[in-house]
Formats: C-alpha cells, structure tokens, sequence
C-alpha cells in the first residue's frame, strides 16, 4: 500500500479530483471504484495504517491501535451502551467478525415507501452483493471448521426446533479460518486495488471540517497527527465523498454546519451477553469466531455466538463480579453468546463546539426494546440449556447465576429493569438517511447531500432504518451502487458536446432546468414516487432544450439517456437540431415567458413566434405529439360570480400581455393541429408550486413569514394552484392518451383554495419548520389591487412591463378553475394537495440553499 | 498529605502516566490503586509476575481513560479525584493511602452506590482490569495450568 504518497509535507494544502474521507467499508469500495475508472482519488483516513493481518482482532493491542477512543464510546440514554467502531485504515472491517448477510427483501418494500428511496430492488442490487461477495471471498466454514461453541450453540436450536442460520464469513480458504489475516478485511481487498488503480491513500489524517462556499464543497480542513505530531492542513477537492462511519460523518458535517437530517435517526442494534458453562471443554478462546445465528425470532430479536477470549469472558462477567467470579476456573468449558434487537426509536449524533471529537450519541431504548432485550436474554437462556449449559451468567448487575429454564422464562415474563442491563453496540446506521422524502432524508438517493453539489456520502450513514442483519454487505453494496451511479452521470458529462441530432429520442423538453421544466425531467427519467401514473421514469432518450447560457449539470446528471441540445426558441435553426432525429417522438414544450425585463413584446417573441418556430421544427422532424404549457391568463379572471369556475368551454378573455400571448400560442396550436401532421394538447395550469421554484417563490414564503404579503380585501378570492407534480402528472397524461389529441384541459390540484387559506396554510407550514411566522398579514383594501391593475394595463399598453405591479394587480382577483375535463378524459387524479405541496417546497427551499 | 507521602504509602503497582499537572499525576496513581483492589486473585501469580501484570493493567486502564472523548475524559478524571479524596471523609484517609482491605470496602461502597454515575465509574475500571488482567500473555499459562479441567473424556458435540 501507498501510503501518504504525493502528499506535500509541511502542511500546505493541494488539491485532489475525489476526495474520499475514510477508508472502510464504504469508502474503500467507494475509492476503488473511483480509481478503477481512472478518476484521480485521494483516500483519507484518520486512525494509523497499522497492518492487521499480524493482530489478533480480539486482543487488548487490536483496542489499542484500531478501535475508536480505544473502545471507550459511550452512547447515552435511558442506559449507557457501549459501542465500539474501527478507526484504522480498513475501518471497521478490520476489526469485525466478517459476517455476511445481503439486505433481507422485507427492506426493499419498507424504504421504497419510507423514505422514497428509487432504483433500489432486489433487482438492482443484487448484482452488486454477488460482485462484493466474489471479492470478499464470501464462503461458509466448511463443517469440520465449525468451533465447538458454535456447534453446541446449534445443538440447542436444533433440539428446540428453531429456524437458523449458519452466517457466511468474508473469508480466504485454506489455513484455518479464523486465523488473523483470513478475514478479507478492506486491508487486503478493495483498499489494496484502490491504490493499484493510482488512488492515494493518507492515514493519520483527520477530516476536521469541510469548506463550504455557496453551494459547494470546495475542500476540506484536516488534522495530521502522525506518531503525535499535530499540523492542519487544507485539501481542495472537486468532489468529496464522505465515508466516516454512521457516526463521524453526521458528526462532520453538523461540524461543518450541514444539518438538514444530518444526525437524527441514527438506529442501533443493541445487544446483551451471557456466558454459558457446559460440561465440554469448548477452548473458545483467540480465533473462534462463531457461525450461527437464530432466526426464529427475526427481525425482532436474533441471537448468535461472540468472540470468546479469557479477558472477554471476565468482561462479560463483570457486572456481576462478586457472585460470578468462580466462573473464571472453569473458563476452557465457557461460551460466549449474544441476543440482539433491532431498537426501534430514533437517536442523535450531535458534536459539542471546542472539542475536535465532541461527539455526543444518544439512544433512548423504548419500553419495547427493554422488553425485547429481556425476552431475547431469556430466549438466549432457554436455547443454552437446551445446548447442555450446567450454568448461564447474564451481563446483568446484581442477577444470580441462571441454573435452569424456568429462570430463563422469568425473564421473558418479567422484564429486567435496563439499568442492570450491561448492554453493547457495534452496529449503528441511518444518521444520514438517503431517499426522496425531504422529511427525513439527508441525500438523495444516490448519497448527494441535498443543497450541495458535489458533497456525497457513502457509508452506512446512509442505510435508511436498522436492516436487522450485521451490515457491512448492504453498506458495501450501497456504496457500490452509488460510486457507479456518480460515474455514470459523469459519464454522461461530454452530452453537453454530443450533437443533438446523435440519438433518436422519445421525448423533447423545453423549458428545462427552470422550475416546471426540471421536475419533469426528473419525472420522465427517474419517475415521481408518490404519482401512480408518474412512478415509472419513461427511460427511452429524452433530448433537453437548454440556452447556450444556462447551467445544464444537474439536469445532466439525472440519466444517461438525457442529453442536452443547446438552443433557443428564438433561434430556429437550434430549435431544427433539437428536433433532428425525433421521429414519432413526443415533444413537451414548457418554457415562455411569464415575467420579461421590461418589455412586453417579449411575451409575442417567446410565447408565440418562439411556438411557432418550435412547432414548425417539430413538424418538419415528424415529431408525433407535442403537449404544450398555457396558463390560466389567456382566459383571465373568474367573474364576481360566487364559486364560479373555468373550465375548457370558458371563451378566452386574455388577462394583461401575457395573457394575450398565451391566448395567441393557442390560437397558432389549434392552427397547426389542423394541419393533420402534429398532434397537440393543451395543457393550462394555474400558479404553480412545488420543488425548483424560482427565487421569486421563496420571496412569497418570506412575505408570508414576515408579515408582509399584501391581502386585498378579505382574502376570501380564490386561487386554483398547481404542485408541479399534478402537473407533471397532466403532462404525461396529456401525452399518452391517445384521444387527447386537438384538446385543452386545466390542470391543477383538486380544488381552489382562498387566498386566506393559503396564507394559513403556509405559515403552519412555515412554522413547523421552525420559523417563527408574523401572524398577521399586510392587508389592503381591494381598491390598491384596482388601481395596481389599472396602473399595469397604462403600463403595459405603452410595452413597459413591471412585475410587482403585475402581480398586484391580479391579487385582489379570483382565477379558479375545474379539472373535471382532465379527470374524465385523462384520469388525471392529483396527488397532491396544499399543505403537502408547500411542504415539500419549503423542505427544497431549505435543502438549496434558498433563504425564507 | 503530599504526592511523595502517597507514593512511600503505596508503591507497589507503578502508577501510570495520566496526563503532566499534578493533579492528573495523582489520578494515574488512584488508577493504579484501584486496579489493584479490583484484579482478581485467580489464577494464582507469583509476586513478581503479579506485579508487572498488575502494572501493565494499570497502564492500560489509565490509558483507555485517556482515550475518552475530551469532554467525558475531563469529567471522568473529576470522579476519580473524587473517588480519591470521599475516602477521606470515611476513612481519614485518602483513597491510595489506603490499606487493601479497605481500598476493597470503598471499591464496594461506591459499586454498590444506588447512583448510577458511581456504580459506572467503577465498572469501567473493573472492566478493563478483567480484560487486560486475564488476557495478559503472563496470565495465559497459569490460567491454563490451574483451569478446573473435566475428568474423563470429552463429549463429543455433534
Ligand atoms: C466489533 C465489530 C464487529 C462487527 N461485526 C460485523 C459483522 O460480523 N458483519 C457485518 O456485516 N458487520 C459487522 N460490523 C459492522 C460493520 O463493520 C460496519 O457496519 C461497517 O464497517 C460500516 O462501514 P462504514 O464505511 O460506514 O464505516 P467504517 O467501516 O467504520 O469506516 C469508517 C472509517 O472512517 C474513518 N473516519 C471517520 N471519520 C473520519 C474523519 N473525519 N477523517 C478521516 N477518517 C475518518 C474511521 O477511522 C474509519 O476507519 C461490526 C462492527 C464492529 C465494530
């Protein structure tokens, strides 16, 4: 291994491509696969690089050098636990038992719908456990292997009937199998092939903090302590990768102020010991490491052999020194075992301002997990007896030894108090959550930190709830998935010099990365979890439609099979590239303009000629279907009739510039829907909402906050309102419903809502997010509205165009419509409705970086 | 009492270094002492070998103090300097001036404290004097030696 190579010494920083910060089982996969696709890497770890393939796992020298805080880690709550991490290069891999278990198929379903996490099935990761566990050697101990207290262990279950397990173990064959340096840690796999494949790997070195300008990760401080010696440093990076463990990544990134999710659902499986006494001398002891493990109370409680040495056993016997303590003479005919359960409740990881590693983890164990505990004990107690145990020593303050069952079911009937409970941990997950629900999820669901660009996590942070088997399979595989879903989208980088005209495309998109535009890219190739028709990403080659000027990264990043054509609708020869190739494709076309500069001859040159030309290009591709995006102003405001609404029969009584420009696009698409070669549909929706909003959307939230949005009259006017998704769910709709062609439908959520409503529900939204909101709002006499109107139409008839004006003047107003068209013809069903619209737009807002 | 009064009382497990300023000198040595009222007496070890092994654990109990986070490692060198200084109230004396017998009975007395803080702050020395006691390489043979064995043969395990 390399280690420390090409770093500069006498602590000025440098710059890498990658950064990745620790070096286990997440960050060593994560550096390899960076490095294997000949991306520069630079693998940071903090803890030594001791090599372990010479130290026994379970010895005082192994605490020493390779655990965290020399084992000395409390979590706090109801009742301390102990819990224990790796810090050495390999992480924790170097120090754990090697078990291997893949992700049970209940979990799939549960974070599907938990946490919305996409592209995540047994499908898909499948594939990935099976390459892992080829490189782990991922094998069962061959029978005549199998230390005896493992055999004696299923010597119980088998009498009891119960359902088991024997556990494969990441292990090289020949040798004996529990020897140091048989475990395929990541010492002697992926951390090795990283570095074969040009990463570098820098040990001793802490990650303290990470520089965050705007909306990226620009480098990271560290602390070098190599044999004492202390000098910090910075490493400017382009893209960083955090693979700290469950507990030091949250830990470094609330350092860093990144805190959105960051640190509050870490999950445990806690465990409790007790050694048994049979009459076979056993000689568990140094490298007996056990191989089966209960199932029949899965997932709740599971139960297994641990790591026997003398000094474990006192360990374990300490609680309840005084009576256990003879126990010692009989040490070659003792076993040491473990019941386990998934904890349910949520903790923290929290860091303390002064300390470098002021780290504080609480769990507060529910009365469910004390029972649990105690059952699994007793369970435990019940399954040694029937093994032949002559005694049982639970870890348990102040218990007596356990001589038969009936004590082990008291157990079960009576649950012990925690507090005479001497309880562990070495597994720990899920304090940076990935997944679409913005509730709870720290990154999206690929490790992106949500709000910053090139900031990812990649370790078991990242394992959305406690997935009832040992770990570091799922971690490892996640941690694939998502190193090559990144390479992928890097891979996906040189589009932006593809030409266009490359692929035959099934859709077209205009309008995109603005707000509606975005999210329906997101929709046709990831799918809207949470939208039946919506779910499934259309994955079959959309070509985007971005001016030369804006910034398509992100979009790009979505698929491979999105590429970006740069053009502009005011440029017919782009907008002819654009549609090259797109026979029988489907063309969305979302962009106009809704609010211009200044003048409003801009609204005829977008909205009408940029149409024109866009659907003439189309036309000419043999583009099948073009669904195009109106808007409510071609038909104004509802009359002061009560409860009137629009609908598709309405006659068109345009509102302003816009609306007579919108009014004039749909004149020109019926025009051309005519004309037989195009088929179109109309799509209307009213003010939108929703993810990707535009800054001048978050100024309405912080009106709201501040006290300051103006409410004419009194509030009761009526708003339609449209969350993007509704929309994305009319678009594509309007686009696959084949007797939708020649029709218009307004799309938007399932009722109007008044303007007092509204107001209402965005500040209890607001509010549950902890702002602290004024609770009245500037209100005004429906005649400033009036005269706000009148002052943007003499404004507007000399083509000056002011949009604070613009929108008073429509604010006073009602503009409602009906859906009914789009629910009979489409199916058109919106999900979504105000309060969880303007949730998940207030979540976005906070998660980019957008200030209310 | 001073620092050099302490050590001629109790000297026979050297004290481990625990940070530079007197007082955390003192709590390496109230480490030491209360390593020596914990560790147990089997498997018998000869003076010499009790001696070093005892030392050993020392060190290595104080250094797993040491290797707390900063915030519990500050905390946890106040309880020891409390342990060490309580006993005074009891005993007159300080905890490392105490005899053996009574170095046991004030180990009890705050194992069997109803306060949760106290019964932890003896079960973390406790806990790492049994592991480095019993898997102390010089512990090894004799534990091996004086092991009560099974007479006859072994049952098979299947
Ligand atoms: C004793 C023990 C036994 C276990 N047994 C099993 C088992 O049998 N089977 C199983 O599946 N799982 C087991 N596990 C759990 C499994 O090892 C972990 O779930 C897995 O290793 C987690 O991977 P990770 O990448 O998230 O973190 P780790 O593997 O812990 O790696 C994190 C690394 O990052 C480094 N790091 C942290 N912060 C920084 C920083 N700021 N700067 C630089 N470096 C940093 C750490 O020093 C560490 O080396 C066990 C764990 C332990 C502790």
């Amino acid at each position: 291994m390399t280690i420390g190579s090409g770093v500069p010494a006498g602590g000025q920083g440098f710059a890498v491509e990658n950064l990745v910060v620790g070096s286990g089982a997440g960050g060593a996969v994560t550096a390899a696969a960076l490095a294997e696709a000949g991306r520069e890497v630079l693998l940071l770890e903090e803890g030594p690089a001791t090599d372990t393939s010479r130290v026994a796992t379970n010895s005082t020298a192994a605490i020493a050098h390779l655990y965290r805080n020399r084992g000395m880690t409390p979590i706090f709550g109801r009742q301390a636990i102990v819990y224990v991490e790796g810090r050495c290069v390999g992480g924790s891999t170097e120090i754990n038992s090697g078990l291997w278990h893949r992700l049970p198929d209940d979990a799939y379903q549960r974070w599907r719908s938990d946490v919305l996490l996409r592209n995540f099935s047994p499908d898909v990761m499948t594939p990935y456990f099976e390459r892992i566990e080829r490189d782990l050697s991922v094998s069962l101990v061959p029978d005549g292997q199998i230390p005896a207290s493992s055999r004696l262990f299923r010597r119980g279950i088998e009498r009891l009937g119960w359902d088991y397990q024997q556990v494969p173990r990441c292990q090289k064959d020949g040798g004996s199998q529990f020897a140091p340096g048989a475990k395929q840690s990541m010492q002697r796999t992926y951390i090795p092939r990283a570095v074969a494949a040009g990463a570098r790997l820098l040990a001793d070195t802490k990650a303290t903090r990470l520089v965050i300008e705007g909306d990226r990760v620009v480098g990271v401080q560290v602390l070098q302590h190599p044999h004492g010696a202390r000098r910090r440093f910075e490493i400017r990076a382009a893209t960083v990768f955090l693979c700290g463990g469950a507990v030091q990544t949250p830990a470094l990134l609330r350092r860093s102020g990144v805190k959105r999710n960051v640190g509050d659902s870490l999950r445990i499986h806690p465990m409790i010991k007790a050694a048994a006494l049979f009459d076979e001398e056993i000689e568990a002891h140094d490298d007996a490491l056990p191989v089966y493990q209960v199932k029949e109370f899965w997932p709740t409680i599971t139960m297994g052999g641990a790591v026997f040495t003398p000094g474990f056993l006192a360990m374990t016997l300490a609680d309840g020194w005084k009576a256990y303590r003879d126990a010692m003479h009989d040490w070659p005919r003792m076993g040491l075992y473990y019941a386990g359960t998934r904890a349910m409740v949520r903790g923290s990881v929290r860091v303390l301002r002064g300390f470098d590693d002021g780290v504080v983890i609480r769990y507060r164990l529910s009365e469910a997990d004390r029972a649990n505990l105690s059952t699994g004990l007793g369970l435990l107690g019940e399954l040694l007896f029937a093994a032949g145990a002559r005694a049982v020593y639970p870890s348990l303050a102040g218990a007596p030894i356990l001589r038969s069952v009936d004590q082990c079911r008291g157990l079960v009937k009576e649950p012990i108090p925690l507090a005479a409970m001497a309880l562990s941990n070495v597994h720990a997950f899920s304090s940076c959550p990935m997944g679409e629900n913005r509730d709870v999820c720290a990154t999206d669901s690929f490790g992106k930190v949500r709000g910053l660009r090139n900031l990812y996590v990649n370790d078991a942070s990242l394992i959305p709830d406690a997935p009832g088997v040992n770990p570091q399979g799922t971690t490892m595989a996640i941690a694939l998935r998502n190193s090559e879903h990144f390479l992928h989208l890097r891979r996906s980088f040189p589009a932006r010099a593809r030409p266009a005209a490359a692929a035959r495309p099934a859709h077209l998109l205009t309008g995109a990365p603005g707000w509606l535009g975005t999210r329906l890219a997101e929709a046709l190739t990831l799918g809207l979890p949470g939208v039946p028709s919506a779910a499934t990403p259309r994955n079959s080659g959309l070509r985007c439609l971005v001016r030369p000027a804006d910034d398509a990264r992100d979009l790009e990043r979505l698929s491979e099979s999105l590429t970006v054509a740069p053009g502009d609708l005011t440029d017919a020869a782009s907008l002819r590239d654009f549609c090259r190739n797109a026979e029988g494709a489907t063309l969305f076309h979302v962009a106009g303009l809704v609010h211009p500069r200044l003048w409003t001859r801009d609204f005829d040159r977008i909205n009408v000629e940029g149409t024109r030309a866009l659907l003439a290009a189309a036309e000419e591709a043999g583009v099948k279907r073009a669904v195009i995006v109106s808007s409510n102003s071609p038909i104004g405001c509802n009359p002061p009739v009560p409860g009137h609404v629009f609908d598709e029969s309405s006659p068109y009584d345009p509102y302003m510039g816009y609306g007579r420009s919108k009014a004039r696009m749909e004149a020109l698409v019926h025009a051309i829907q005519a004309r037989g070669r195009l088929e179109t549909v109309i799509i209307r929706p009213p003010w939108f909402y929703g993810p990707h909003q535009p800054p001048r959307q978050t100024l309405f939230f912080t009106m709201i906050k501040d006290g300051k949005f103006p409410v004419l009259g009194d509030g009761t006017q009526r708003r339609s309102m449209a969350y993007v998704d509704n929309i994305c769910q009319g678009l594509l709709l309007a686009a696959e419903t084949p007797h939708a062609n020649g029709e218009t439908y307004w799309i938007a959520d399932a009722r109007p809502y008044s303007i007092n409503e509204i107001v209402a529900t965005v500040t209890e939204v607001l509010e549950s997010f902890g702002f602290v909101c004024e609770q009245r709002q500037m209100r005004l006499p429906r005649a400033a509205g009036e005269l706000a109107r009148r002052i943007d139409a003499a404004l507007q008839s000399v083509g000056v165009y002011r949009q604070k004006i613009h929108v008073l003047g429509e604010m006073h107003q009602s503009i409602a419509c009906s859906i009914a068209k789009a629910e009979r013809d489409l199916g058109y069903a919106p999900t979504i409705a105000l309060r969880e619209g303007m949730t998940a737009s207030v979540e976005w807002c906070l998660a980019n970086g957008h200030r209310i | 009492m001073t620092d050099t009064d302490l050590q001629s009382i109790e000297p026979r497990t050297a004290a481990p270094a625990l940070g530079q300023s007197r007082p955390w000198r003192t709590a390496g040595r109230t480490i030491a002492a209360a390593v020596e009222a914990v560790a147990p007496d089997f498997p018998r070890l000869d003076a010499a070998t009790r001696r070093v092994v005892l030392t050993d654990v020392a060190a290595f109990t104080a250094s797993q103090v040491d290797a707390m986070p900063e915030h519990l490692r500050y905390l946890y060198r106040l309880a020891l300097i409390a342990f060490e200084w309580l006993a005074v109230l009891r005993f007159g004396r300080p905890f490392t001036a105490l005899d053996g017998d009574r170095r046991r009975t004030w180990v009890d007395f705050w194992t069997e404290s109803p306060l949760a803080a106290s019964r932890n702050f003896v079960k973390l020395i406790r806990s790492c004097t049994l592991l480095a006691f019993y898997d102390h390489p010089a512990v090894r043979d004799p534990l091996e030696r004086q092991a009560s064995r099974t007479t006859g043969s072994t049952v098979a395990i299947p």
